[in-house]
């Protein structure tokens, strides 16, 4: 399917809505949002390496409670986006490109957190509106909060995810003005630095002292996984 | 009393308890989602307008706990409201308050982390060990086995609140909860130890700069990360290293 920026900033929405209004049903984790990005943009394999390098650094916060946290879900669903949208137009700047993209889905998480304030205040002034329904008997209203709630998290993330994007686009273009072509196969560290920070992610959440041993373990079946792999 | 709950029932609160965090807010956090998820029921527990007016009203306070879990509370609060219909004499409805407060504290912990802190990660993990080989399996696959159990764990909750009413905590063994994170905690850190291995092989790291940075950075962000440095800058900062390093090197 060619570039539609309506439609991906609606699955934006929905991006937005998954992730701590309904369902959290995963679909907005960035594994599977940029992979299904990279389906309907007919560039899978972008889609899947973006998804997977986004994935496992942002696990290492938990959403626990209130807790106002970077939300990784959006900014790689949004860096997905541009660098298939870029890697459609400009053929050879490969790396300059996921390096600008990932870089402002980055920054989008991190922007993205104290955002979250405006959309829970909100949520207060619907929680006040279903309050008074019920004081005056109306207890069906409280649904219809409840709904608007989900309605406010997708007109949100559908704004955000335009305004992203379209920042995106800007700031990709000034990179690629600045960052000289010769420079793209000086970029190639970027893939290994980017998995190296997810499995340190991994390695924080899941490593103690107890522990210890059996990520030793994991990295001796794994070398001999490999061996035996490659001897047969 | 119209008559006990059925599968049915379970499921549509399971269906509502989506809906737990939508009105997510900082003075009563989670108390519409709560709210919502009696709503269909209140019709069956109180005849007249005012009697439905207090269960609302009851349950408009404030409430949170983890969204997964919650489940449970609205199966015992669904028990209580059932059984002051039935009874001549009525529940006490502070015995149900108390065992709201207690059981969401335990149940926000229990369920951030079994569900947020071990099987989130693990099961991305997985989906993202997998792409490695079969490529959109992985995601296909962290999307079904996360989904399979969040699903499980709120049918199963509301079921089991709803059945055990104030005998509920004690059908609750948290022992067996601490043990299946453990057992996710120790696959995990074993699950760590293979990929990291696994990464270099697969991606055919054959010169050594590619190897040493994949090594590096993992370790760096382990510490930036124990240091609590957020993980959008702990990422700024690996990628400009990265930049320099590589235009040094190559």
């Amino acid at each position: 399917m060619e570039w539609n920026l309506l439609l991906f900033c609606l699955i934006g929405g929905v991006v937005c809505v998954d992730t701590d209004t309904f369902l959290q049903s995963m679909l907005s984790q960035p594994l599977i949002a940029c992979t299904f990005v990279g389906l309907l943009f007919d560039n899978i394999t972008l889609g899947l390496t973006v998804g997977m390098l986004m994935q496992l650094p942002f696990l290492a916060e938990i959403p626990v409670g209130g807790r106002n946290m970077s939300f990784g879900n959006l900014g790689a669903y949004v860096a997905s986006g541009l660098a298939i949208f870029f890697s459609e137009k400009i053929n050879g700047s490969q790396n300059i490109i996921l390096i600008a993209a990932i870089l402002w889905g980055t920054a989008i998480s991190y922007i993205t957190s104290p955002l979250l304030k405006y959309r829970r205040n909100f949520n207060l002034v619907l929680v006040r509106k279903a309050d008074q329904a019920v004081k005056r008997g109306r207890l069906s209203e409280i649904s219809l909060y409840q709904y608007c709630g989900v309605m406010a998290a997708f007109i949100f993330g559908v704004v955000y995810c335009w305004i992203f994007f379209e920042g995106g686009e800007r700031f990709i273009i000034y990179v690629m003005y600045k960052i000289p072509a010769q420079m793209e196969n000086k970029l190639v560290l970027i893939k290994p630095i980017l998995l190296g920070a997810g499995i340190g992610a991994m390695m924080y959440g899941f490593i103690n002292k107890k522990s210890f041993t059996l990520a030793g373990i994991g990295v001796v079946a794994g070398a001999a996984f490999f061996l035996l792999k490659s001897y047969f | 009393m119209i008559g006990k709950l059925g599968s049915l029932d379970f499921w549509r609160v399971v269906y509502r308890s989506f809906f737990f965090q939508s009105t997510w807010n900082y003075e009563r956090m989670m108390n519409l989602g709560y709210c919502f998820c009696l709503l269909p029921f209140v019709k069956r527990v109180a005849l007249d307008e005012e009697g439905r007016k207090k269960i609302v009203l009851r349950n408009m306070r404030f409430f949170n706990s983890n969204p997964y879990l919650s489940s449970f509370l609205v199966g015992v609060s669904l028990n209580f409201e059932e059984k002051n219909f039935n009874s001549k004499t009525g529940v006490d409805f502070k015995k149900l308050e108390r065992l709201k407060r207690r059981l969401s504290e335990s149940l926000a912990v229990i369920g951030d982390q079994l569900l947020w802190a071990r099987i989130l990660p693990l099961t991305a993990f997985i989906g993202f060990t997998v792409s490695f080989i079969w490529g959109i399996l992985g995601p296909v696959l962290f999307f079904l086995i996360f989904n399979f159990v969040q699903i499980y764990v709120r049918f199963k909750g509301v079921v089991l609140g709803y059945r055990e009413g104030e005998n509920a905590v004690r059908k609750l063994d948290f022992k067996k909860f601490n043990k299946i994170a453990e057992y996710l905690f120790g696959f995990g850190a074993f699950l760590s130890g293979f990929v990291f291995v696994m990464i270099p092989v697969s991606q055919s790291y054959k010169n050594m700069p590619e190897l040493i940075v994949f090594a590096l950075s993992a370790v760096v962000m382990f510490f930036f990360l124990r240091l609590k440095i957020t993980v959008p800058v702990s990422l700024v900062v690996l990628i400009f290293a990265g930049i320099f390093t590589g235009a040094i090197i190559y």
